[in-house]
């Protein structure tokens, strides 16, 4: 809007000056999230799903297309189904009884377990395509949000986020894989490794994930099980838009929700007339669990050498307590301070040293500053060899 | 047979693990950045990356060597950005709210001082011409000018011939300029 100016320079230089001052300077905007601990912990369960899948590999080669196209039909039937499938669960299975979760369940025969590769799938790579130029199916991690509770013996309960691997068609949508990973989300068992957990979506799956811009909407089939809590309903909501929102990966796009039934109240409280999202997160606490470990993963399996244990936490002043445990006895224990106290989320980390060959199970807990209490718990087993 | 297997492994094991964490530590915040110039999605430049480093790590028994693998996270960043852009719908959000102030999420920096405002307008502008260029060429340009890779190295990342980088180079420059004269 300057005519008059006839000072800028048509030189091609300075075009590139002003271009490379300007992407700097735009790139400066951003503040990328740390996510070294999640990425290591992926890497950790690739190569343990590499390893588990290297014997199968070689005679699964000359069958590969046909054994991808079953394996489209197993897993994707196995999840859209599994909600629907399931029986309904008084009380939404918050039992207290510790359920081994990594064992696969009538329900969902031909689903993996938890942070396994499924059966007879060669060894992918992490975005997820498999090996093979033309094979049908890819295996992704999705990113899948569960109702456990906060500790083994609690009846409170936070979200607590896994990367469930699974096959989905190769070039599958981004809706697509939310709509798979919504059906994880909502199947619970046999993928989540947090016990007890909840499942508020018994007697409901998936129909349908689209995206439009700003909006996820969710088809469901019916409205969630009845004889919830209201702090329970609302996780129970809270997982699917977490979950929707990180397998599609927008950032906290409003979620909506549509029941084929013609319910229009999620369990006959949340009106699917209104959008849905995370809480500000000066709020996540009230819905996230208060303690995530994310490494080790569920099982995971170390060569003899250092280990590093990993997570995040919501904790006062940041504090939290850990015990390694061998045979049952806590062979180390301490303390570590998360990055941030509650209510800002913090992440953590555990130098646990060079560890021999044995099974061992590292606690993370808080102990309540008012009365010593634990209030919030997760134990993972692992193994070193 | 079977230890010294276990053996190999556990030193592979500690080499990808080694190389993650030094490359995470030097160019986590520049490819993620990358991304972002490029898909204008922080959660999406950011998984992006993420997967990237995944990747990398378990080809680090082939790739062996930081440059290497370097050039193989600017591989992934780059075309998994673009097809997100291509599979997401995300490029016509590119192009329309290229001058919007921050992204969706929140987690954008705050906005710059006064002092810097009348510098951004200006850049914003050429910004905005740079999303109206062809797919390709903001790639080069991007990496080019963002990045600050040279000719050889866009065209490994991109996977095309250093002699189409030089060509989108020079069409995506003069398409900016009468852009930016136009606009003035």
């Amino acid at each position: 809007m300057n005519p008059q100016n006839p000072h800028d320079p048509p030189d091609p230089h300075d075009l590139e000056h002003r271009l490379r001052a300007a992407l700097h300077m735009e790139s400066a905007r951003i503040n990328p999230r740390e996510r070294r601990t999640e990425i290591l912990a992926m890497t950790r369960q690739t190569r343990q799903e590499t390893k588990s899948a290297q014997p199968r590999r070689r005679w699964l080669i000359p069958a590969a297309a046909a054994a991808s196209v079953a394996l489209i039909g197993a897993a994707v039937w196995g999840v859209s189904n599994a909600g629907g499938s399931q029986p309904l669960t008084p009380a939404a299975t918050a039992t207290s009884t510790p359920a081994p979760t990594t064992a696969p369940t009538a329900a969902l025969p031909a689903v993996p377990p938890s942070r396994s590769a499924p059966s007879g799938s060669p060894s992918a790579t992490s975005n997820g395509k498999l090996g093979g130029a033309t094979s049908q199916v890819a295996l992704v991690s999705l990113p899948a949000y569960f109702v456990g509770a906060n500790m083994p013996a609690g009846n409170t309960f936070g979200l607590y986020r896994e990367f469930v691997r699974t096959a989905v068609p190769a070039g599958a949508t981004q809706a697509r894989k939310a709509r798979a990973a919504v059906a994880i989300a909502m199947s619970a068992a046999p993928f989540t490794t947090t016990t007890p957990f909840l499942k508020p979506w018994t007697g409901t799956s998936v129909t349908n994930v689209t995206i439009s811009p700003g909006r996820i909407t969710i088809t469901l089939s019916g409205p969630g099980a009845p004889g919830l809590t209201a702090a329970q309903t609302r996780l129970a909501v809270q997982q699917l838009v977490w979950t929707a929102q990180a397998a599609v990966g927008q950032g906290n796009i409003p979620v909506k929700f549509l029941v084929t039934n013609g319910t229009v109240k999620l369990f006959g409280t949340y009106p699917t007339s209104q959008t849905y999202n995370r809480p500000p997160a000066a709020l996540q606490y009230e819905v996230l669990a208060p303690i995530w470990v994310t490494s080790p993963v569920q099982n995971q399996v170390f060569p003899a050498g250092p280990v590093v244990a990993a997570g995040q936490s919501c904790a006062f002043e940041g504090t939290t307590a850990w015990q390694l445990k061998k045979g049952g006895a806590v062979a180390k224990s301490g303390s570590t301070l998360a990055s941030s106290g509650c209510p800002t989320r913090g992440t953590w980390q555990v130098k646990l040293g060079a560890l021999g060959t044995g099974s061992y199970t590292f606690r993370m807990y808080e102990v309540s500053m008012k009365d010593g209490t634990v209030i919030a718990e997760v134990s993972r087993p692992f193994t070193v060899r | 047979m079977a230890e010294r297997e276990e053996v190999g492994a556990a030193d592979g094991t500690w080499a990808a693990d080694q190389a993650l964490t030094d490359l995470y530590a030097g160019y986590w915040h520049s490819l993620v950045r990358l991304s972002w110039l490029l898909v204008r999605d922080q959660q999406l430049a950011e998984e992006t990356v993420q997967d990237a480093f995944v990747a990398m790590h378990s080809r680090w028994s082939r790739l062996r060597n930081q440059d290497l693998a370097l050039a193989y996270l600017r591989r992934c960043v780059v075309n998994s950005s673009r097809s997100v852009l291509r599979h997401r719908g995300v490029e016509d959000r590119y192009l329309s709210a290229e001058i919007n102030a921050l992204t969706a999420h929140g987690t954008t920096e705050a906005p710059s001082a006064e002092a810097r405002a009348l510098e951004r307008a200006t850049g914003q502008r050429l910004l905005a011409a740079l999303g109206r260029l062809p797919r390709r060429q903001r790639e080069v340009l991007t990496l080019r000018y963002y990045a600050d890779l040279s000719e050889a190295q866009i065209a490994d990342a991109l996977s095309i011939s250093t002699g189409s980088v030089k060509a989108h180079a020079h069409r995506g420059l003069t398409a900016l300029r009468s852009d930016v004269e136009a606009t003035r």
